[in-house]
This record gives C-alpha cells, structure tokens and sequence, in this order.
C-alpha cells in the first residue's frame, strides 16, 4: 500500500485499511493476513476515511467522487450515496465518515469547512460549520470520531484542535490547541476515543499520538515502558479495539498495533 | 521520482501513556489573536520555543528553516487540506532534495535549502504573485509561470530555440484536448503554441522526464503527431508508420546510443527521438539519420569488404542518379546517395510495405529503371511462374516483379538473390544463379542450357577481344581475371535490347532478336561479332550456307538466311555437340574433324568438296608443339593432335585478308580455301610442319621453275599450284603413300622409283635428267654381305639421316636403297637448309638433292675407297664399269630380280652367302 490513511476495526478483529491512492480497501486477519480488498479503480477515487459497523458494514469517505460507498457487511459492490455541496455550490469533499446515531452518518467535508449527518438514505440531517476558527467554525476538518454517546469529535488540521460536538452538531468544546508542548498541536490529523472515552489524537508532524480525557485535559502521550515517547513517522488515522490501538503511519505505508500495557 | 518503501505489516508494541512536564493547556478558542501561529503553521522554525533555542518534550530543537522541505508540504498535502499524495508523492515529480544539476542554471529568485538543494520552496511559495488565473497555480508558485517562463528559466539548454529542442512559443494546431484533460496548461498568448507545460507537468506524471501520460494512445507524442503512428488494432496493410509499442528484444546499447525504451522495453517515440538537445540538422533524432536505422537493424547492412553487388544487403551510401521523371521521390540527403531512408520511410511510408518510400516494383524502378523492364516478360514469373515464392515464402502476387529474385536485405547469394540456395557456396560465379531456375527441376526446366552450351568463365585474353564492356559486361574474378558469364550476353531484365518496351504479358517464345539477349543475334552479327570477330568473315565464303546450301536445316529446322550466319554450324545453347555444334551427327563425333566431315561427307551439303580416300591424315601426334603456330587438338594424356582445323580456319576464306567473303561460291586456291596461311607463292602453310620439305621452293623440283606448265593428275597445272601440288594433293590424292599426285612410272622397283621416273621419264616433267643408270640392286651380290640395317646402325643417328624404304614407299630400317635413300628430293644442297634461287641449276656431287653423307658413310661402308668414284658416276652405267670391272646390272634386270623376291623381305635374315 502507499500512502495509506486511515484504519478501522471491526468486532472480529479484521483490520481495514484504506489505501486510498490505489482506490482500495485492504482487509487484513487480526494476524495480518489480507484476506479481501474492496473498492478499486472506478469505485473509489483517493479516499480518505473509513469506518466500520458493530453489524460489519464498511463505509468510505470517498472524496475524490464527493461520496460514500457502503459496503454491507461480507458485500463487495458498494452502495454508493452522495455527500451534497455545499450552499454555495462548491463540491463536498467528505474526508472522513462515521456510523452515528440512529443510522446516520456523520461525514466531514473538508474543502467545505463543515460536518454533516445524512440518513442512510442519504438525506442530509444537519449541517454545521463554515471556514473560521471560532467555536462551531472550522478550518479543513479532516478525520473524526463518535464516542459511546454519540459525541462527536472532529480534527481541525489548520486550526490544530480537536472540535467536539453534540450528536445534534452543537459546539461541545475544544481538545489541545496550537503548539509544540504536550497537550498542543502542530498537525493534527486522527482521532479515536475508547470505551473509557479516552481521546487518542495523532500530529502527523510531530509524530506523537497524545491522550486526553473527554473533557479535554490531557493524560498524556503514547510512549514505551520505559517512559519514552513513542515517534511516529506521519501518524494519521487511528482505530481502537479492546487494548489495542491501530495507527496508520502514511509516510511509512504501514499500520503500527500498539497494545496496551497497565491502565 | 522518490520511491516510497513498501508496505511493511503492522507491528504491535507496547505502550504506555504517561505524562510529560508540561504548561497549562487551554481549550483553543478565538485563533486570531495568534497571528505569528499562521506564519509558524509552515514556517515551523519560527515557532517559540525554537526561537528560544530549546525544544519540547514532543519535538526536539528544530534550528533549520524547513518551511519549504518536504515533510512540511507532506504535512497539509497528505488530504487533510489537500490530497497530493498520488500527484506528487507516488507518481512521478519534479526532484526535491537533490543539488541542482549542470544542466540548470537556477536563478536567485527560486531559492534552495540551506545545504543547497531544490526543495518544494524553490518554486513554491504561499508569498506568491496574483498574475495567474487559475488559484491554485497563483497561490504557489513563486512567480508566474505563464507560458511555462518559469520552467525555461531553469531549464535554459532545454528551451533555447537552436533548433535542437522542439519547438516551443509557436504552432498552428490546437493542443489537443486530450492533454488538456491530463493537465496540460493552454499557453496564455496563444493556444495553439506549444509550452512546456503541454508535454510536461512537475507533479503527476507517470511517465519519465515528467510527461503526461495519455493512456488512450499509449504515447504522448502521438496526440500532436498522429500521422505518425498507427493504432494498435490497424490492420498491417493499413499500417504506415515504424511500429511502436512493440518489444525491444536487442540490448539497447549500441553504437555509443543507450535506445530509450518505454514499459515492458517497447519501443516508443523516444527511441529515436530526442525532444531537447538533438543534434543539430536531424529531425530531433538522437542520431544523425544517416546511420540511426542500424542501431536497431545492424543485419540490414553490409559492411563486408565484398563488392557491392556481392552483398547480402542493398549497398549503402553509393551514389545514384535519380529518374526525373519517376513520380517516387526518393530522399537522398544532399549528395543523392542511398541511405536507409532513401528507400524506406519511417512516418507516412507505402502501407502494406516495409516502411517503403513507395509501392515495391516502383521505388525499385525509381533507380533501376532498365532492370525494370523486366516487367511482363519471360523473367516476370508473375508471367511465367506465378506461384513461385522466393525465400522469404512471399508470392509474386504480394511483394512484385522485383521480390521474386531480388531481396533487399539478407539475400541468400549476390545480387541480393532472393531464391532458396541449398548451398551458398556454389553460387561461385553469377551465372550459378541463372542455372538456379534454369536447370531440369527448376522453374525454368523448359529452358536449361543443355549439355553443349557457350561456355561461361571465359577468360577474355586479349583486351579488345570484347569491343563494348559497357553493353556486354564482364564478370571480374577475385584473381582480376575478367571472364564472361550469362550475363554477358544476356541481360535478364530487358527482353529485347532494341525496344524500349516492357514484356506483353504473355509467355513468348524467343528469337534471336529478343531472348534477353544484349545485342541482337541470328541474321544480326552484333551480338557474336562482339567477341567473336574473326569468326564473322566467314559471311560470305563457302562456309556460309547462305551462299552454299541456303536450304540446309540446323537441329532447330531453320535455314541460315533464317537464323544467320553462324546458325548452320552453333547454336549457343542445347547443341549436338562441341563447338556448339548445330548439326545432328549420324555417329558420335570423336574430334573436332568429325565436325567439319558432318558436312565434308557424300550427301551432305558440302559433298562437293569432300576429301577422297586419300587425304592428309588428321588426329596425327605433333611432338614439337612449341614452335607450332597452329592450333591443335590436345588429348587427355596432354599430347596434341592435328586436326582439320589445324590447316583451316573453317571462318575465314583467306588469311591473308581481315574481311568476308565475296557472297558467291568461289572455287578456292592453295592461298585461300579457308586455310590458315597462305601456301601459294610459298608453302608457308605446309612449312609449319615440313619445315625441311619447304625448301623444295625454288629448287630444280618447283615445277613452277623447271616445268611450268607441267600437269599433275588432278590436272592442275605447276605454275598455278603451290609449290607441293605438281607432287602432292593435301585432299583427295590419286595415291595415299606421300598423297602422290604425279604419274607413277612403270619402270621403277618401287614406289620411290616410280614415283621419281614419272617424272625424270622421257614425257615427264623432269624429262631432262632422265636416269639412265643406277638402280641400285636389290639383292647382295659382289661379296658385300653387310646387312643395311647394320650398316644405319652404325652410322648412327644423324640429323640429316640416310633412309631406307620398303617397297610401298614408306621408311623403314629394314627397308632398301631407293632413290631417296641418297637424294633429299626437297633439299637441292644438304649443306644449305635453303629454298632454291629459283633458277634451273645444272647440279654436282655436292648438291643435286644429294643428302649429306650418304656418300661418306652408307655408300662407303660397302663399297670402300671405290666409293668415291662410284658415286661421282653413279648414273653413268660406263665410267661404272671402268670403276668396278664388272658390267653394272640393268634397270630391267634388277626389276626382274626384285619380283623374285617379296618387298621389304630382311635381307639380313635371306642374304645371299
């Protein structure tokens, strides 16, 4: 794979990547072994974000033809639904999708410095944001993440925050902020939250994967046992399953699988 | 283009969260008040800590500016704001980290790295000018680049319009679309002219050097060029171009030229063009066009040291004169020499060819305009062997006139042959080739040469013996000998020499006239005349059938006023026999004699002039041979016989004349008569080999001097014949011994005796010195026991020796004393090898054709020292008797005594005790 972006995770352990350059979703066993592709030339154009369902369905962030594909669980031809432009005409650019509440998706449209929910049907729910950097406002979300409530957490790659909504779109709060010391940002690009509503949130830049509560105080960074901070070359996306954390690093064209050791 | 590693599979580690020191951190609200944060987003040195000089515990101490490196790029151009990643990180870029070549010259206003190299800032920058139309372009570029200016003014060597880079700033056809829709940017003065951004793009390309890639035609340069390459699926009589896209199985490195090749090492466009930097005068190739083709085609030319014609290729760089009015034009550079692309044209060549200039037979025609006459002749096998295929397995019908024995490259035999040969080796000469078709199995069965044919490496021996080498060319040996060939006389391309048509189109039957002869033959000489001169004065003599027998039939039923002068007697091909001899043999001819007795016989046409039971003798052993200007017949064994036409030259009446005959039948003489020297005044002739007889001439034997008006029993008379004809018929002789053609005389005891009485008879020629006395006895008597054989014995051999005879005539040492015995009758004086004054001498002992030393050693070893006077009174029967005391024996009882007793009887084995 080259340049791969983001991962996801389903029940069973298989490990989706998203090898958006090739058009392609590489599926792998919990031991590494691929075992399926989906997607490919002509049904995804350099996507960007995916994710995966508790039932197994897949769905991609397909930016590069303003959509998402669905692909139903164990499904290989995907069931395509469009991410409308924007008020004023400029095409989505869905970077990243989630499964969200009362099925519903939950897509970031980068270019168009918002966040929508559509239906399954592809009707759209809500829609908030607009290029700015006040609360609400965004500068090219790009990867998101919904925690257990249905919160909602989204990466702002140029404002380096984490914005984090209600499950209705509302402004929740800001995680992080601009800058190099623990706890800011430089390039943030992932996002995942676990079952502790622990927020895992990587800087591509700096190469750190930094740690913080739902509220947005920070518990720290990912690092060995030896207290060292773990380097990463380009870490983007993310994914969590039980005591694992997936980390896509794009420059490296690889998936790194930390697990984790104490609390 | 930076390569990215492979996908490495995941690796599971440990982790631990902890906590680094670390100041309060809020929650980012209103972003605005930061304002050095938007500089610092790409400008990440100029972050605080840094500017401090220290680091933190996420990031350590960054002191270089890397606002314009890579990974900074990467960091916004990995989708989070804009998707790069395929563009510019997996397919091909514009290099980045690297120092600037010495191919660029880089001007200050693009800055490089620290260290020196091209980083994305060295074209990029978000500082950038608003000229430009399109957003993304004006956002990042570090100045405008309309009409790729922005390119050129690095890439200077690559831009500069010297003709050896593709034209740019200029063209008058719209770009096409197609390049458009893979990003290449329309010129913003005129959208037909050509930028570099039409070809090329700094990021996103899949091709080298940074070409868009154009999938549906494979090629790039084929959108601006597509009457330069055929599409894939065109049928190959459709095709018109060198084909691409194909694989490329040599190495491609030749000649100093590594041959680009495209993906699965096809050929491309760029094999052997170059866009920038070509040598100057090609047509951007990356070699001059004189030798590009063999790079890849080096078995297409021959560069032997053989002859040109001896080359398995089409000779190159030889000169040639183009037809002006040949509506081929043929592209000869500027010296009109043959080059590769002379006959053969890479782009918009004939379809259906071998990227030919033209249709096969024309473009041949276009120099070889006399071989192309050929067309619709016997040699057109279209017309004559329509199935036939040449090596190549291709028909008449596919390839043309030419293809069907002549191939432009890798010919299985000189002349670029185009016809299988077992074994290369025997085609040693040129006329192998002929026989390659014209032999009992080939296709020209109907038409081989035969067992007696004109024979072929000849030597031409003497330098004007062929007068025209243009019109009859020769074929020059390896040794310089100059020989002839088939082609010699014929000239396989052109059916009649005198007309300046083609063949009709019709298997036709040839003449003399056509028969792809260079000259016209038959009743027109010039063809054999060209070599055989001599040979042609035999036009109107007696040898001329026209003259003699114009109704007589060669072997091919044609009269000679039909098929000319020399048809009676040769045909050049299919004869009977030797000498191309044209005349059916009852018997099998065993000498060249035998030829001249197929006419000289009873019933046949010359049955006038045959030669009697009684002629000199032919197939006679010459022993000198050396001093012999006559020609011979040389046997097997490597002796050499005479034969008729030792004496006669069958085509020439006189030798003595250079010029025919009178075209009448003229009863010849000892100086004509075809003989090959005259032999009237003098018998030069005869002298060739009876040099010693010769010199009869002038003495009291030329009957010419002494008898004149003489008869002989032919009825000639001495003063018209030769010198030898009063006693010798060469032909027809009444007598076989010395072909005597005298009256023989009764009174003699044998043939000599006779012969000489009949003439020194009292109505002979030699009437004045008749013998009176002096037959010599035939048997022993007087006690003179000694046997004559032993007598010669001891005596010994002697240039002038004493002979003895048999009865018949003829020599023998078991033969007699006859009158030759002691008289030499052609030598007058033996001491002088002279002919005579010419003048009736009264002879002496010394001469009166006495041979030298029969007195002193035959005459002598009998008779003693009476030997002396009895030979001065030999023919004086009294002075004899005076000599000897006895009364000599009579003429008539000496006959009598040899009738008792057989001729030639060994008197040493029968002597009288």
């Amino acid at each position: 794979m080259k340049l791969p972006s983001d991962v996801a995770v389903d029940q069973s352990g298989r490990i989706f990547i998203l090898d958006g350059t090739a058009d392609t979703v590489r599926v792998y066993s919990p031991k590494g072994e691929q075992i399926f592709t989906l997607g490919g030339a002509g049904i995804l154009k350099q996507p960007l974000g995916i994710d995966v369902s508790p039932g197994g369905d897949v769905v991609v962030a397909d930016s590069g033809n303003h959509r998402l594909a669905l692909f139903a669980a164990e499904e290989k031809t995907p069931h395509y639904i469009d991410v409308p432009s924007s008020v004023n005409g400029k095409p989505s650019d869905p970077t990243d999708v989630n499964f969200g509440p009362d099925n519903t998706y939950i897509v970031v449209d980068n270019d168009n410095h918002r966040v929508v929910s559509m239906n399954r049907s592809g009707k759209l729910l809500w829609s908030t944001g607009t290029m700015g950097r006040n609360p609400g406002e965004f500068r090219f979300p790009f990867l998101i993440d919904i925690d257990r409530l249905g919160r909602i957490y989204i990466v702002e790659a140029i404002n380096t925050r984490v914005q984090v909504l209600e499950s209705n779109g509302k402004f929740a709060r800001f995680i992080g902020e601009w800058g190099i010391e623990p706890g800011q940002f430089f390039r943030p690009k992932g996002v995942v939250v676990n079952e502790k509503n622990e927020v895992f949130i990587s800087d591509s830049y700096l190469g750190v994967v930094q740690v913080f509560k739902r509220e947005g105080g920070l518990i720290g960074v990912v690092g060995d046992s030896n207290g060292k901070i773990t380097k990463f070359k380009t870490p983007v996306g993310m994914a969590i399953s039980g005591n694992r954390l997936y980390v896509v690093e794009m420059f490296n064209n690889r998936v790194l699988i930390l697990e984790r050791q104490g609390q | 283009m930076r390569r990215l590693s492979p996908f490495s599979f995941i690796l599971i580690l440990a982790v631990t969260l902890f906590l680094p020191p670390a100041p309060n951190v809020q929650a980012a609200g209103n972003l605005t008040q930061n304002s050095a944060r938007e500089c610092a987003i790409c400008h990440f040195r100029w972050i605080d800590q840094f500017l401090e000089g220290h680091g933190t515990a996420l990031v350590g101490y960054e002191k270089e500016d890397v606002a314009g490196e890579e990974m900074i790029c990467f960091s916004c151009h990995d989708g989070s704001t804009d998707d790069s990643r395929k563009k510019v990180w997996i397919l091909d870029r514009h290099k980045t980290d690297m120092l600037p070549s010495d191919k660029v010259k880089i001007p200050k206003m693009f800055p490089l790295s620290q260290d020196g190299k091209v980083v994305c800032a060295t074209c990029h920058s978000a500082h950038s000018v608003t000229t430009d139309t399109s957003i993304e372009r004006t956002i990042f570029l570090r100045i405008s680049n309309k009409d790729s200016i922005m390119c050129e003014m690095c890439h200077v060597d690559q831009a500069v319009q010297d003709k050896t880079n593709h034209p740019t700033h200029e063209g008058k056809r719209p770009i096409p679309k197609e390049l458009y829709a893979v990003g290449a940017v329309p010129s913003a003065t005129d959208t037909n002219f050509v930028i570099c951004e039409s070809c090329h793009t700094a990021h996103g390309s899949v091709e080298r050097n940074l070409l868009f890639e154009v999938k549906k035609q494979s090629t790039l340069c084929t959108l601006c060029h597509p009457g330069e390459y055929d599409a894939p699926n065109a049928p190959v009589n459709k095709q018109v171009n060198h084909p691409l896209l194909v694989e490329f199985k040599q190495n491609p490195n030749v000649g100093g030229v590594k041959i680009q090749l495209g993906p699965n090492n096809n050929l491309e466009c760029l094999s052997c063009h170059k866009v920038h930097q070509f040598p100057k005068g090609t047509k951007a190739l990356v070699k001059n066009k004189e030798s590009l083709c063999q790079l890849c085609h080096p078995d297409k030319a021959d560069r032997s040291s053989a002859a040109d014609w001896q080359k398995s290729n089409h000779p190159l760089y030889v000169k040639y004169k183009l037809d002006p009015a040949s509506h081929v034009k043929l592209d000869g550079g500027t010296d009109n020499t043959v080059y590769c692309y002379t006959c053969h044209k890479v782009h918009q060549h004939e379809p259906g060819t071998k990227a030919l200039a033209g249709q096969r037979d024309s473009l041949c025609a276009t120099c070889h305009k006399g071989e192309y006459m050929v067309d619709k002749t016997d040699h057109d096998l279209s017309i004559t062997a329509k199935d036939e295929i040449n090596v190549l397995k291709q028909t008449i019908k596919q390839t043309g006139v030419c293809t069907a024995c002549h191939i432009p490259h890798k010919a299985t035999g000189p002349y670029l042959w185009a016809r299988k040969v077992k074994d290369p080796a025997s085609l040693s000469s040129p006329s192998k080739l002929c026989l390659t078709c014209h032999n009992d199995k080939g296709i020209a069965a109907k038409k081989t040469v035969g067992r007696f044919t004109h024979p072929v490496n000849v030597a031409m021996q003497k330098a004007d013996q062929l007068k025209d080498p243009k019109t009859l060319p020769l074929y020059t040996k390896t040794d310089g000998n100059e020989v002839m060939e088939c082609h010699t006389c014929h000239n396989p391309h052109r059916w009649d020499s005198q007309s300046s048509k083609k063949g009709k189109g019709i298997n036709d039957e040839g003449t003399p006239f056509t028969s792809f002869l260079r000259k016209r033959s038959g009743t027109d000489s010039s063809l054999c005349a060209s070599c055989h001169v001599e040979q042609y004065y035999v036009e109107g003599t007696d040898h001329d059938l026209t003259v003699t027998a114009p109704k007589e039939n060669n072997i091919a039923k044609q009269t000679a006023g039909q098929s000319g002068v020399c048809s009676p007697c040769h045909v050049p091909h299919q004869a009977s026999g030797p000498y191309l001899w044209a005349r059916k043999f009852d018997t099998k001819p065993t000498s060249p004699s035998s030829l001249c007795l197929n006419c000289h016989v009873k019933k046949g046409p010359a049955d006038k002039k045959t030669l009697g039971q009684n002629t000199h003798p032919v197939n006679v052993k010459i022993e000198d041979t050396y001093n012999l200007s006559l020609p011979l017949r040389k046997l097997s064994d490597g002796t050499s016989v005479m034969e008729c036409h030792t004496c006669h030259d069958p085509h020439r009446w006189n030798s003595q004349l250079s010029k025919k005959g009178k075209g009448s039948n003229v009863e010849g003489t000892a100086d004509n008569s075809f003989l090959r020297s005259a032999n009237l005044e003098k018998p030069t002739l005869c002298a060739k080999c009876h040099l010693r007889k010769s010199f009869v001439t002038g003495t009291d034997h030329d009957m010419r001097v002494t008898a004149p008006t003489s008869l002989n029993k032919s009825g000639k008379m001495a003063k018209e014949e030769s010198v030898c004809s009063p006693c010798h018929a060469v032909h027809n002789a009444p007598e076989k011994t010395l072909l005597w053609n005298y009256t023989l005389d009764d009174t003699g005891q044998d043939f000599i005796e006779k012969a000489c009485n009949g003439c020194h008879a009292k109505n002979g020629a030699g009437k004045g010195k008749v013998i009176s006395s002096g037959i010599h006895p035939k048997q022993f008597y007087f006690g003179y026991h000694k046997s004559y054989r032993n007598i010669l014995l001891s005596i010994g051999p002697s240039p002038d020796p004493i002979p003895l005879y048999t009865k018949e005539g003829k020599k023998a040492v078991s033969g007699e004393i006859t009158c030759s015995t002691c008289h030499d009758p052609h030598i007058w004086d033996a001491n002088e090898d002279t002919a005579g004054s010419g003048k009736n001498i009264e002879g002496t002992v010394v001469n009166s054709f006495l041979r030298k030393g029969a007195r002193n050693e035959l005459c002598y070893a009998c008779h003693g020292i009476k030997t002396l006077l009895l030979y001065r009174f030999y023919h004086n029967a009294n002075e004899k008797k005076s000599i000897l005391g006895i009364s000599m024996p009579t003429a008539d009882q000496v006959e009598s005594d040899t009738q008792r007793q057989p001729a030639g009887e060994d008197k040493e084995n029968n002597g009288v005790k």
